[in-house]
């Protein structure tokens, strides 16, 4: 019987690769170890680490062959750095797939990521800075049975640190190019029409003893894109049922969720308006699940997306239980050779968000049967939560020097945002914050960059000033020191300096960096549950390459 | 065109009804009940509450603790563990509830690196992360053992406490019930009751008179006890042990880890004390390293 089964093997091996031995096959990859050895320094409250050094490393390895491809990734914690979720322990092959595809259907057994419209009813994805991976284990299919029509469809338990959440996640989504299916009236048309739909569910047993809760929870709704030259428009709505859950206090209320946005842009000139509506739409495939886990929906913020330090120091994150937000942003690039532009040209960028809460009130358990634990009384924005107003500028002066401009105000209402607390204990945020940034290229392959930052408040820990150089000599090596100075703090013995050492080497695809210097503390609070991400003082060290 | 729309059509309604659970009624009606069997021993529970005093979270996995209590009376054994950044005390929370075993237990379990509040019900969970449990959790793991569980040893627990001397003696007598293999340890540890200072809430801000219940306060044995047996028990094996500790004035004591600027502690009102003891499986690498199998307290001052 073996020996039958081997000839069988060869016989059909042999018959495949006379089939597609013109086929390309590739084997690509990367890899990243970041580790950091930690000094004790009660000083800005770094913990003693008994361990000393932590470390986080990851290995992809993926094989393409013609429309096949397979690959796995290989993890290791030992233990995980300070900072990231201590759940993730130890070694192991998380995500491991193999998916074949050709134009009509596309199949993945294993793991997958994907996203439904904006990700308002799925999106799963990984984020490696964040340690954030909540990959599904199951199997996918896409079809594409006609010319302008997608069909998705996923079943699968979705990753949970080194296990597999308890819920199994059904998907199926539907995308319509309008333009492509009716191609003989509408493929001319300047107007282009996209429309979609998906329904996800989830399944979970019920173990409580005090509520009977919904084993099956359903997520549904519809988008729209339009497109008309530089026009865009883009809306979609979501309704969720009934979905008990830690991060809603167990709340049988419907969810929903509605985003829309629009855009438009010419030569030298874009304008972008967004809005979004969240009610009730934390969505995840484990109900008693907090902080960033088993998560089936995301919703980004509405904000910036900024990089310099001070200006990302009070982050917003959306409140899934309930928010309204919108943001706009108007770009215009001056010419070169105008009066404003001058000889090379200037960017100018203005941006502004804000986040509020819904106008809801509480229900009194007396009268809530339903379990619903609040109402929403009208579509007005409720208490504030953020907002950022910022212009930047990017100018170039000469072939040698360039410079980004910034300022940003802004507001945070860190009861809501850090403490999810309804209780007024901290005053809310406000900032002022400037940042200038201006490299020098002295040699094409040589340059030196500045950049000054500072944040004026007078609340929560004061003001602060940042510092930074960062020198290429060449374009393969860098150094850089940073200082981030908390010099307005009230408390006088924690003006602290936050100083930094970054050397780095860079060939190729290969990337070494070694760092030495401090972090500060911060707490990182999610439906519910805090988490500390504590101050640390060491030496780190990150290896990369691809292949 | 159409007759494929149709398919998507039922394809999606199907999908709706399916996949979605309309709950009229969500409470369950609430059920007592009460065994009369004397001469059954019972599994008790351990339910630990990792808290502090800044966690605004907090209070609300305390009232889950007590509602335990209400349902289950005495086979519920809790403790609350006040340890990491939430329960080191700062300018307007300056009780200080930590001490050095809740330390050991919160690190080595990883529970405020994972968030607070949480806790653990028996210890119980394999992976080593799933002792983790978020507070709406632990009645279903409590009901779980209640329905399920069978005590395979029984741990009795003898005081004696000197009012004047605060010379507290604790006599242990773990028998086991069946022949059990791998190792067994024994832990006793001081928890004290009813101590009133600050809490943070979310929806109260600071409750200036919260009532802190169950609190840890020192370990009596060490930090993971002592050995019952290490090679398996036999059947009706009985293991006594006596363990003598003298209360403090307060705790944290000054000069200790948990207090090293000698910063006021809190009083030590015996006759809030007790003494909770636990047995857990210590089998190196076993799936069920650490769950506690049984578990007692006794007042020192009834």
């Amino acid at each position: 019987m073996k020996k039958l089964l081997f000839c069988l093997g060869l016989l059909v091996s042999t018959f495949s690769y006379s089939q597609i031995k013109d086929i390309v096959e590739s084997i690509h990859g990367n890899f990243q170890i970041d580790a950091q050895y930690y000094n004790k320094d009660t000083s800005i409250g770094a913990p003693i680490v008994p361990q000393k050094v932590l470390s986080n490393g990851f290995g992809n390895i993926n094989y393409i062959r013609g429309g096949f491809s397979a690959g796995i990734r290989y993890e290791s914690y030992n233990p995980v750095m300070q900072g990231f979720d201590p759940r993730y322990q130890g070694s192991g092959i998380p995500y491991k797939y193999a998916r074949y595809k050709n134009k009509k259907l596309d199949i993945t057994a294993g793991n997958f990521y994907d996203q439904f419209g904006s990700g308002m009813i799925l999106r799963v994805y990984e984020e490696r800075g964040l340690l954030y991976d909540n990959t599904m284990d199951g199997f996918r299919a896409i079809y594409n049975p006609i010319r302008g029509i997608t069909l998705k469809g996923m079943i699968g338990h979705q990753r949970t640190f080194f296990s597999l959440s308890p819920g199994v996640v059904r998907a199926g989504d539907i995308d319509i190019s309008l333009n492509e299916l009716l191609d003989s009236l509408w493929a001319n048309k300047k107007t282009k029409i996209t429309i979609g739909g998906s329904f996800v569910s989830k399944y979970q047993s019920s173990q409580s003893p005090t509520l009977n809760e919904p084993e099956n929870v359903g997520c549904g709704g519809g988008r729209v894109t339009v497109s008309r030259g530089n026009f865009n428009i883009y809306a979609e709505y979501a309704n969720k049922i009934n979905d008990p859950a830690y991060v809603n206090k167990y709340s049988y209320k419907n969810g929903q969720g509605a985003y829309l946005t629009t855009s438009y842009a010419v030569n030298g000139f874009s304008a972008m308006l967004a809005g979004k509506y969240v009610d009730n739409m934390g969505f995840r495939s484990d109900r008693d699940q907090t902080l960033n886990a088993a998560m089936i929906n995301y919703m980004p913020a509405l904000t910036k997306y900024h990089t310099y330090l001070m200006a990302t120091f009070y982050p917003y994150a959306t409140q899934p239980n309930g928010e309204m937000a919108a943001q706009g942003e108007v770009q215009y690039k001056f010419k070169r050779g105008s009066k404003i532009g001058g000889k090379y040209g200037m960017e100018v960028a203005a941006n502004a968000s804000m986040a509020y809460g819904i106008d809801s009130v509480n229900i009194a358990p007396q009268n809530d049967d339903r379990q619903y634990h609040y109402k929403v009384r009208s579509f007005k924005p409720g208490e504030k939560y953020f907002h950022d107003f910022n212009i930047e500028i990017n100018k170039k002066f000469s072939k040698k020097i360039k410079g980004t401009f910034l300022y940003s105000n802004q507001y945070y209402n860190k009861n809501i945002i850090v403490e999810n607390s309804s209780v007024k204990e901290f005053a809310n945020i406000k900032t002022n914050i400037f940042v200038v940034d201006v490299t020098y290229k002295y040699k094409p392959t040589s340059s030196i960059r500045f950049e000054g930052e500072t944040m004026q408040t007078k609340q929560d820990k004061g003001a602060w000033l940042v510092g930074m150089v960062e020198w290429w000599p060449q374009s393969n090596f860098f150094l850089a020191v940073l200082d981030q100075w908390n010099y307005g703090n009230a408390d006088q013995s924690k003006r602290f300096h936050y100083y930094l050492v970054n050397i780095g080497f860079i060939r190729d695809a290969v990337r070494i960096t070694l760092s030495y210097g401090k972090q500060r503390q911060g707490i990182f609070c999610v439906g519910g549950v805090c988490r500390t991400v504590p101050a640390s003082d060491g030496v780190s060290l990150t290896v990369s390459t691809s292949f | 065109m159409i007759k494929l729309f149709k398919i998507i059509l039922v394809i999606t309604a199907v999908n709706l009804f399916a996949g979605c659970d309309y709950v009229n009624t969500p409470l369950k009606p609430h059920t007592v009940v009460t065994s009369n069997d004397t001469n059954k021993v019972y599994k008790n529970i351990l339910v630990e509450d990792y808290t502090g005093s800044t966690c605004v979270n907090c209070p609300p996995a305390a009232t889950e603790l007590d509602s335990l209590i209400a349902l289950y009376g005495s086979r519920i054994v809790p403790m609350a563990v006040n340890a990491g950044n939430f329960a080191t005390p700062v300018t307007t929370y300056t009780l200080n509830l930590q001490c050095a075993v809740a330390d050991a237990y919160d690190a080595f379990f990883n529970m405020s690196n994972t968030g607070n509040p949480c806790g653990m019900v028996n210890r119980k969970g394999n992976p080593f992360s799933s002792k983790y449990l978020l507070y709406p959790n632990w009645a279903n793991t409590t009901q779980g053992i209640i329905l399920n569980d069978t005590a395979f040893i029984k741990l009795t627990l003898n005081t004696t406490f000197d009012t004047i001397t605060k010379a507290l003696t604790v006599n242990t007598t773990s028998t086991f019930l069946k022949s059990l293999s791998g190792t067994y340890n024994i832990v006793v540890l001081l928890t004290q009751d009813s101590i009133i200072g600050p809490q943070k809430s979310g929806t109260q801000g600071q409750i200036s008179n919260y009532v802190h219940r169950f609190v840890l306060r020192d370990a009596i044995s060490t930090t993971w006890g002592d050995a019952l047996v290490t090679g398996g028990s036999n059947n009706g094996q009985a293991i006594a042990k006596t363990y003598n500790y003298t209360l403090k004035y307060s705790y944290p004591a000054a000069g200790t880890t948990n207090n090293p600027g000698n910063k006021p502690a809190v009083p030590c009102n015996f006759k809030h004390c007790s003494v909770v003891a636990y047995i857990y499986n210590a089998t190196t690498n076993s799936t069920s390293q650490y769950e506690v199998l049984q578990s007692e307290q006794k007042k020192i001052y009834p």
